[in-house]
């Protein structure tokens, strides 16, 4: 205890030494420039050269060209749909209160932590089974694109609730209880102030769904049939061990991600939708009587119907199993197909735990400089700037693009797949620290260090404290999402499985008992994910912020 | 012993000159008010003691060494924001401990410093509150202990009052004045409340544009105004504008836009030339007949309001312009003056200052900016 101390100390005087904060700086600069921006863009371009197969290629080329319009097309119709579903019931956990919306609240996080493998399967099992469907007296569906949508939109849809949610809980209520006062129905308040008011956090939210959908890979092969988008055809692709298409479709789906980001910014800018004009009559009548109540019982069931009870529908049917021990009794002792399970899960988190560590390590210096505009304004906004570009990259594409960068360097396959996750998750990362830092006021860090306290004192007894459930929360995400992660590992891996790959691996290849096999291992998996998070959060729960 | 000297410091912020090669001593357990408009530079000064700028130019010394390299913790001046920075996270007890634990202070005298100084400003009971649950008042309190139980000699105060309501301000500036006697402190308090600059300062510097305007004692600040702006921010003054006649001594005599003539004290003014002549309200006496025929303006009262200790006549000038006169409440019961009434108003040439009629005209040089 007292060695410890000592050391600290001794790093907390080091601190103060400027070079030597300038060094760390610096080291975390490089990490970013050098390990995460660099491979994910340069690497593809040394893929140029293979084009050559694909535009040669009519049959090909137009392969490619209609997946890459249908990953543009689902992306952005997921995202509408989301915000448009999504807008009414981040407003209703906001506004109205209720143990039952606070259950709703609470379920909205449900998708976010189940592995996306394990609700694809669960998406497949719930609409191709009888169920809602067949009560309706409809056809199930079969793998395919309407699946495909029902699934993007169940994923997709919390993160936009989340984010809107975290956004209006922000947002001043003095604004819209003003224009009440001054006389606007319920409806016309909250589209001419609310809304508005919110535009930042639904440009963000929507670009975040669109990301997601251009990114996801293994769980939309899982309900994919003959579908193909972009990532699904890369995949494809690397079967039969092609690199043209590979190159072609990740500039492609780059490109159109790059485009779509900076339109969509900049027509939040440039647009000024009509919030104007107030049709009085129709908005009077939106505010009152049956209709609010008849929106609300919409928003309620298109939440159930589409996003929980396909989510949950698989830990209803296999959790016992899993628990269990499962039917055959080997699916503990590890034989048969589930020794590469379990080896799969060993691999999957330890790579997990391995960039959770490393890019907390390399992200928080990074973070600081660039919320604390250690060098400067300018070197802030652009390296804020960069350090966004990979959430751009559609994952598949950033895999590809690594693959093809780290190749001349023998760099063994477990590492290709750790710095491929690195890359994934460091935006989300950085994005998560700096603005949870912008919300620390500087002054709290100033007075401390006239206080006496050094540099590294300072933030670790100041702001670090002040921003322990952001870091938590941006380490859960970070973990979660590269045990999670399918499309770049299964671009930059040959011979290792993780374990979404495997579990993609039994949906593609079926043998005799995988359906069930498939359904007690997302359940395990998806129990694994519960019982870390249950055990992060109690953790966390240390001294009560006042 | 702590004494503070900057020698032609200047600090930029891009093109804006924060603080333009300021020099000043403060003496060892001098207590300073650094008076100023918004933007004056106030902060930044403050900052520069702190050490958490850096100035361009100029040196910072502290105690007689030379810091301006040495980081805010090695620099013993506590400062204390005006939302007083309390750690949110932390008790009243943890937020005091701070400064001896980030300082190594042994567990002992740290617990010993913090009890003793909890009971000083007799906040004993609340030691295991968190900030969101004390009081401003109580928030300040702990807030300046904090900075005492760190150890520094040095307090730097940045509007140390300005979040507190009106009445706990004026207990509280001779609460801080105490304070800082009782402790062997040198105070810097930054400030943009003139009063309370006058109230509690051993010395006032006064900040314009990043320079001082003006230093010196407050009778000698408010009194005896070194400038035009100095005289129209310290104090509530009237201004009026005229044409100097004659010169002679320390005493000019000119022509006013209202009609008749005025005596005042002036140095550097020559014959002819455009000038601005202030009077203090508290000086301008209001009387039914005067037969004086200098420094006696008639006029109109508009209106009377009571102000407390004193009564506040307005008055309308020949010409339209309107004058402040702030009388004494008792005087002010027994005077038969009412509103519509016709008054002369009279001052005495030494009350009144005259300065150069300002290049970018009036307006401009006494708008508090």
């Amino acid at each position: 205890m007292n060695v410890g101390r000592q050391l600290l100390r001794f790093l907390g005087s080091l601190s103060s030494i400027k070079s030597v904060s300038l060094s760390a700086y610096g080291l975390s600069v490089g990490y970013f420039l050098f390990l995460i921006l660099g491979p994910a863009t340069l690497g593809i371009l040394s893929g140029l050269g293979s084009v050559g197969q694909v535009i040669g290629d009519q049959a090909l080329m137009s392969r490619a060209l209609s997946a890459v319009l249908a990953s543009f097309v689902l992306a952005i119709s997921v995202s509408i749909l989301d915000i448009v579903a999504g807008l009414p019931l981040a407003w209703l956990i906001v506004r109205k209160k209720g143990v039952w919306l606070d259950m709703l609240d609470a379920l909205v996080d449900l998708p976010l932590i189940i592995p996306t493998v394990t609700l694809g399967f669960s998406v497949l099992l719930f609409w191709s089974s009888g169920g809602p469907l067949g009560f309706l007296g409809l056809p199930p569906l079969t793998p395919g694109w309407g699946l495909v949508v029902l699934l993007h939109f169940s994923f997709s849809y919390p993160v936009v609730v989340r984010v809107l949610v975290g956004k209006m809980l922000e947002l001043n209520l003095v604004y819209e209880t003003a224009a009440r006062t001054l006389g606007a129905t319920p409806f016309t308040a909250a589209r001419t102030v609310t809304v508005p008011l919110l535009s930042s956090g639904i440009v963000a939210s929507f670009l975040l769904a669109f990301a997601r959908s251009m990114s996801e890979t293994g769980a939309t092969i899982m309900v994919a049939g003959v579908f193909e988008n972009g990532p699904i055809f890369i995949r494809n692709a690397l079967d039969v061990g092609l690199e043209g298409p590979l190159v072609v479709t990740s500039l492609a789906l780059t490109a159109i991600s790059v485009v779509v980001f900076y339109a969509v910014k900049a027509l939040k800018v440039n647009l000024q939708l009509p919030f104007r004009r107030a049709n009085v009559d129709v908005e009077k009548k939106l505010s009152r009587g049956l209709i609010p109540k008849i929106g609300v019982i919409i928003t309620v069931a298109v939440f159930f119907v589409f996003v929980v009870f396909p989510a949950l529908l698989l830990s209803l049917k296999y959790a016992p199993a899993a628990v269990s021990g499962g039917a055959p009794g080997q699916i503990l002792s590890g034989s048969g197909i589930w020794g590469d399970f379990w080896s799969g899960v060993i691999l999957s988190y330890s790579i997990g735990l391995l960039v959770t560590v490393i890019n907390l390590l390399f992200s928080l210096p990074m973070a600081v400089l660039i919320a604390r505009k250690r060098f400067g304004r300018s070197v802030s906004v652009v390296l804020d700037s960069l350090s966004s570009v990979p959430i751009v990259i559609p994952s598949v594409a950033l895999g590809v693009s690594m693959k093809f960068f780290w190749r001349n360097f023998a760099v063994p396959e477990f590492w290709l797949i750790v710095l491929s996750h690195l890359s994934i998750t460091y935006p989300y990362l950085v994005a998560t620290l700096v603005s949870a830092l912008d919300d620390i006021p500087t002054y709290l860090e100033e007075t401390a260090r006239t206080l006496g306290a050094d540099p590294l004192t300072s933030f670790s007894t100041i702001t670090l404290p002040l921003v322990r459930y952001s870091l938590l929360s941006g380490a859960i995400l970070t973990f979660t999402r590269s045990v999670d992660e399918t499309g770049a590992t299964l671009a930059v891996s040959s011979t290792m499985r993780t374990v979404p790959v495997l579990l993609v691996d039994w949906v593609k290849k079926p043998f005799p008992g995988s359906e069930l096999a498939v359904g007690v291992g997302t359940s395990i998996l998806l129990l694994t994910s519960v019982a870390i998070l249950l055990i992060l959060k109690t953790l966390s729960r240390g001294k009560r912020v006042a | 012993m702590p004494s503070i000297e900057l020698q032609g410091v200047t600090k930029r912020f891009g093109d804006v000159v924060a603080i333009d090669k300021v020099s000043v001593v403060i003496n060892d357990r001098e207590y300073v008010c650094v008076l100023g408009p918004t933007g004056s530079g106030k902060s930044t000064l403050l900052r520069l003691i702190a050490g958490l700028v850096i100035p361009e130019n100029g040196s910072i010394i502290i105690d007689g060494e030379k810091v301006n390299e040495v980081p805010p913790e090695h620099r013993n001046a506590a400062l204390m924001p005006q939302n007083y920075a309390l750690f949110p996270h932390m008790t009243a007890w943890e937020n005091v401990a701070y400064g001896p634990t980030s300082r190594g202070v042994d567990r002992d005298e740290t617990m010993r410093r913090v009890s003793t100084l909890l009971k000083t400003v007799r906040l004993q009971e609340w030691a295991e509150a968190y900030p969101s649950q004390l009081s401003g008042g109580m928030q300040q309190r702990i807030a300046l202990i904090r900075s005492l139980a760190s150890g520094a000699k040095i307090l730097l105060l940045d509007e140390p009052l300005g979040a507190l309501d009106a009445r706990l301000r004026l207990d509280l500036r001779r609460h801080l004045k105490r304070f800082a006697k009782k402790f062997d402190l040198t105070v810097v308090h930054v400030t943009h409340d003139q009063s309370e600059a006058v109230s509690i300062a051993d010395r006032i510097l006064l900040l314009r544009h990043g320079r001082i305007e003006q230093e010196g004692t407050p009778r000698a600040v408010y009194f005896t105004p070194g400038t035009l702006f100095a005289a129209s921010f310290v104090g509530d003054r009237v201004l009026l504008e005229g044409v100097v006649r004659e010169v002679r001594d320390e005493i000019v005599t000119m022509e006013v836009e209202e009609g008749g003539q005025i005596s005042a004290m002036a140095r550097g003014l020559k014959e002819g030339e455009l000038t601005v002549v202030t009077i203090r309200c508290e000086s301008l006496r209001l009387a039914d007949h005067s037969a004086e025929d200098v420094n006696n303006l008639n006029g109109r009262v508009t209106e009377i309001r009571p102000l407390g200790a004193y009564f506040r006549y307005s008055v309308e000038l020949e010409g339209g312009k309107r004058v402040h006169s702030h009388v004494p409440a008792l005087q002010a019961l027994g005077s038969p003056l009412h509103v519509g009434s016709q008054v002369h108003v009279c001052f005495a040439a030494q009350d009144a200052l005259a300065y150069k009629y300002p290049e970018r005209g009036l307006a401009l040089e006494v708008e508090a900016l």
